[in-house]
């Protein structure tokens, strides 16, 4: 059932977040076939710069805008059939809750890790437009630092690269289902409730961070082991959240 | 035999709110069956219970020996009240999606159906009116050869001929040793159907029995009863 389940949530979400990708990858092209490199201008007021400039902030406002777009696609998949009218027909299925919420975890983690790879990739095209001596060095550095990073660092910081689009729309779904709590106003109390939380998170991570400093090595070590713990610690709550409120505390309006 | 429905004092409580107070029912196999009351009465609670799609505050619900859970999904077939079905799929994707998830659907009556409507299989949802959209809900779920059908208020917000239709599909397509329990407060357009009646009032049993029963033992209609029981 979870792969029927999957099945229709990709079909529900593929079509404008694919049209999303083909704007982001077609503005990087003309930006590369524009053949502008990044660089400092030989004069500021040259039309050249300027162009350059606007085509790179172009760039970023596209690329946020995507990203912000896979997000929203993804919140509104899961409220509108989950809890909206669609819910009447998701929730009568004769599927287990914890089925329901994997597809839909999965349909998430999958958009979100798609949406940074296309970036990356879009980014590594721009990256080409850096001058040689810029891109050595930056190609340099990165090598350099592959050698001597720990093997331990590097498969934390891989595992951490996983576990980052999970821990994400966990923490929105289980905002949303913390929502459906109360009896009025559901969608603002989920906004209220993820804004919360992320004051929340930032204090105690900084808090965390400020102590951890005094105990870690050259390469953050510590710091990724608890960012490691933090992100399972996050999946897992908000994996309990989602599951009480479906299982539990269900309550269409 | 076991009964399709049976609910042992079955209560809701939302805060200071009592929905459902209590209930102690038993459905038969094989009636047709009406929930009536006016709204806020505990109609649409006692369904969502039965449903799955809310949990009890008290009490048990048990459809065909099971409690409230994957089992009985695969053995009710519910329409709710408004559209359900996700509007941005065409009709050939719902039936396929019906098919996928339910083993008792019966896509070549539901075909039939939507051919005698002339509904095009790929026209999208989002396209139609509300009451061919009722109309399509309506063909999916007695598309099913379930051992419960529950109907939320599947007359209400149609037109008559709409009406007569719905009716019509009900009773020619449930098999039957199958329950079709019918919420709604439009009793006059329904009741020759029915053959058993549950009222509810303020989330409690007032009134339940054979249908034929109770018109002989009131001396009236059960509509004619209902607006006694349920007078302002």
């Amino acid at each position: 059932m979870l792969g029927k389940l999957w099945k229709y949530d990709f079909k529900a979400t593929w079509l404008y977040l694919i049209l999303s990708y083909v704007i982001l990858v077609g503005y990087t092209i003309v930006v590369k076939l524009t053949g502008i490199e990044i660089g400092m201008p030989k004069t500021v007021e040259s039309f050249t710069w300027l162009m350059r400039l606007l085509l790179y902030v172009g760039f970023i406002i596209v690329a946020i805008g995507v990203q912000l777009f896979t997000y929203v696609q993804i919140i509104r998949r899961f409220y509108k059939n989950m809890f909206s009218d669609e819910g009447y027909l998701t929730n009568t299925l004769p599927v287990k809750p914890w089925e329901l919420l994997v597809s839909k975890v999965l349909i998430g983690a999958f958009w979100i890790a798609l949406t940074s790879l296309v970036m990356a990739l879009c980014l590594t095209v721009l990256g080409t437009a850096l001058p040689q001596e810029l891109r050595r060095l930056v190609s340099g550095l990165f090598w350099d630092v592959m050698r001597k990073v720990p093997l331990s660092t590097f498969i934390f910081t891989v595992i951490l690269l996983i576990l980052s689009p999970f821990q994400s729309v966990l923490t929105l779904y289980a905002c949303i289902c913390a929502g459906q709590l109360f009896s009025k106003m559901r969608i603002l109390a989920a906004v209220l409730i993820y804004l919360g939380y992320k004051v929340v998170e930032s204090v105690i991570g900084s808090l965390f961070s400020a102590i951890l400093m005094r105990f870690t090595d050259e390469y953050g070590t510590i710091q990724l082991i608890y960012g490691l713990i933090l992100s399972l610690a996050i999946i897992a709550g908000g994996y309990f959240v989602c599951h009480l409120v479906l299982n539990k505390h269900l309550n269409l309006e | 035999m076991i009964p399709i429905l049976e609910c042992r004092n079955l209560t809701k409580r939302y805060e200071q709110k009592v929905a459902l107070g209590g209930i102690n029912l038993q459905i038969p196999r094989g009636r047709i069956v009406g929930l009536l009351g006016p709204n806020g009465s505990g109609k649409t609670t006692l369904i969502k219970i039965a449903t799955g799609l809310l949990t009890p505050t008290e009490g048990e619900l048990w459809i065909g020996g099971y409690p409230v859970g994957v089992e009985t999904k695969k053995m009710v077939s519910y329409l709710p009240e408004h559209t359900y079905i996700p509007l941005h799929m065409r009709v050939e994707e719902i039936l396929s999606y019906f098919e996928d998830f339910y083993e008792d659907f019966d896509r070549e009556r539901a075909s039939v159906m939507l051919e005698h409507l002339n509904i095009d299989p790929a026209q999208s949802l989002k396209t139609m009116s509300k009451g061919t959209k009722e109309k399509v809900q309506l063909i999916l779920v007695m598309s099913r050869r379930a051992s419960l059908y529950i109907l939320d208020e599947p007359i209400g917000g149609v037109d008559p001929a709409a009406r007569d239709y719905i009716l019509r599909t009900i009773i020619t397509n449930f098999d039957s040793d199958a329950t079709v329990l019918i919420s709604t407060h439009l009793i006059a357009d329904i009741e020759q159907v029915l053959d058993d009646v549950i009222f509810l009032k303020y989330g409690r049993i007032v009134e339940a029995g054979d249908a034929e029963s109770i018109r002989s033992r009131a001396g009236k209609s059960i509509d004619a009863l209902f607006r006694e029981v349920f007078r302002c």
